[in-house]
Order: structure tokens, then C-alpha cells, then sequence
């Protein structure tokens, strides 16, 4: 199961997920919203995509993380692309576009 | 890739009722076959528990889970003639930031797709996941000031 990892903010930035299911099958997300780097999970919600649906969500959806930053991780069950689209709230010309980077699922113990 | 050999050697003295049990060049264990000592086929479950937890440690503290302890229950069930039947892990887990259901679908895909102990399990006998989550304590504030 691929799991991507990023960045949000909804502290004077405005957060647009960019999801792009990359097979003919439908994919299942789950989406886990927390504040900053080690504190509380914020929110958790899943996502269903249609086959190559490509979807921009908008974390303004997300009344919870109004006003937080943090970590975003991606939990997906079908092969997905995983994009964060951040616009600077006092000026718009100020964009940042990345992709989530993937986490390897660790080896068995032993 | 090249195959990967895992060697264990395992040793049984009758007259000291002892099985003693080498991996590599790691610290031996014995076991002592009185009524009271753990048997060989507990010994196998206890492998799959420990391997069970912590692959699901793993695969929970990626996904931002905060794990204190998983214990897990593993419960063979064994038909008339003693044949092994089936095989239940009750898992019970002291976490923060996971779901109940998000773990227990990391918890069984786990069990399905990398635990390699499990597998062993898996070509023979039905295994069968269920999990508890309980929450993590909070230390408490017991503490006054002067």
C-alpha cells in the first residue's frame, strides 16, 4: 500500500490536495491531518477515487484544520499521485506546488 | 536477489530433559521439558505473536501512530485429534493518533502480506486478526507544588 508523506498549512497559506488515481480501478484513500510534526491528529477522512480520476481537494473543507500546519500523510490502497498546492493568503502570487514524497513500508522483523 | 540461509540448531539432552536452541553466533536458549516450562508448539505461536507486533509497530508508527504496547493473544484451536485448526491474534493496542479500523486493516494486511512468521502459519492453518484499541494513559499530574 503506498503512504505519502507532506506538508499542509491553513496558517496564512490555503492547502490544495491534487490526487490522481493512476489505474483502471477505483482507489480508497485515507487522509490523516495532524498539528505540526508530533502533535494531535487533527483530522482523518477518506477518499474514494473513481479510475484516473484526478481530484484537487481543498483542506478548506476541513473546519478542524482551520488556522494549523502540520503533516499530512496519504494512505492509499491502488497506485496514486499525491500533490500539495499551497497559495500564500495575503499574496497570490506566492504558490508552492510539490509532490508528496513515498514512504517505504518497513521489512518484516525477521 | 541471492537466497538468504537462516540457520538454527537445535539440541535435545533426555537425560537433562533440555532442548537447547542456537541461531548463529547469538546467545543459546534452553528450555526445560517439565510440565512447567513452555512447550515447542508455544514456542511457535510466541514466535508469530512477536512477529505479529512488531510489524504492526512498524507499520502504526509510519502512519504517525504514537504506540505504547501491543500485546497480542494467539489462540490455536486444535481439532479431537490435535491437529491444528485454526489460529486467532487478539491484539490490543495503547495508542494515540490511530482509528480502531485503521489499524486493524494495517494490522491484518500485515499479518496477510509481510509478517514472515505469519506466513509460515498462513500455508497451513486459517489465521483470523482482531483488534482492541485502547487509549494511551495520560501521566498523572499527582504531582504538588510546595
Amino acid at each position: 500500500m503506498p503512504l505519502f508523506r507532506g506538508w499542509y498549512s491553513q496558517d496564512g497559506w490555503r492547502t490544495k490536495l491534487v490526487l490522481i488515481n493512476r489505474v483502471d480501478e477505483p482507489a480508497n484513500l485515507r487522509i490523516k491531518l495532524f498539528r505540526g510534526e508530533d502533535g494531535p491528529l487533527l483530522a482523518s477522512f477518506r477518499l474514494r477515487l473513481k479510475p484516473k480520476e484526478i481530484r484537487f481537494y481543498s483542506l478548506d473543507r476541513v473546519k478542524r484544520v482551520a488556522g494549523e500546519a502540520g503533516i499530512v500523510l496519504i494512505d492509499s490502497d491502488k497506485p496514486v499521485f499525491c500533490g500539495g498546492h499551497l497559495i500564500n493568503l495575503k499574496d497570490e502570487m506566492k504558490v508552492l506546488d510539490y509532490r508528496l514524497p513515498r514512504i517505504d513500508e518497513p521489512q518484516s522483523c525477521c | 536477489m541471492s537466497p538468504e540461509k537462516i540457520e538454527v540448531k537445535v539440541s535435545f539432552k533426555p537425560e537433562e530433559d533440555a532442548i537447547l536452541a542456537r541461531a548463529g553466533g547469538k546467545p543459546p536458549i534452553s528450555l526445560k521439558l517439565s510440565d512447567q516450562s513452555i512447550a515447542p508448539l508455544e514456542l511457535a505461536l510466541i514466535s508469530l505473536g512477536a512477529c505479529a507486533a512488531l510489524d504492526a509497530y512498524k507499520l502504526l508508527s509510519i502512519r504517525g501512530g504514537l504506540v505504547d504496547e501491543i500485546s497480542v493473544d494467539v489462540v490455536m484451536e486444535r481439532s479431537g485429534g490435535g491437529a491444528a485448526r485454526a489460529v486467532e491474534l487478539r491484539f490490543a493496542i495503547r495508542a494515540d493518533r490511530v482509528g480502531r479500523r485503521e489499524a486493524e486493516e494495517v494490522i491484518t494486511r500485515s499479518i496477510e502480506k509481510y509478517c514472515s512468521v505469519g506466513e509460515l502459519f498462513r500455508e497451513a492453518l486459517e489465521l483470523d486478526v482482531k483488534v482492541r484499541l485502547l487509549k494511551k494513559r495520560r501521566p498523572s499530574s499527582s504531582a504538588s507544588s510546595p
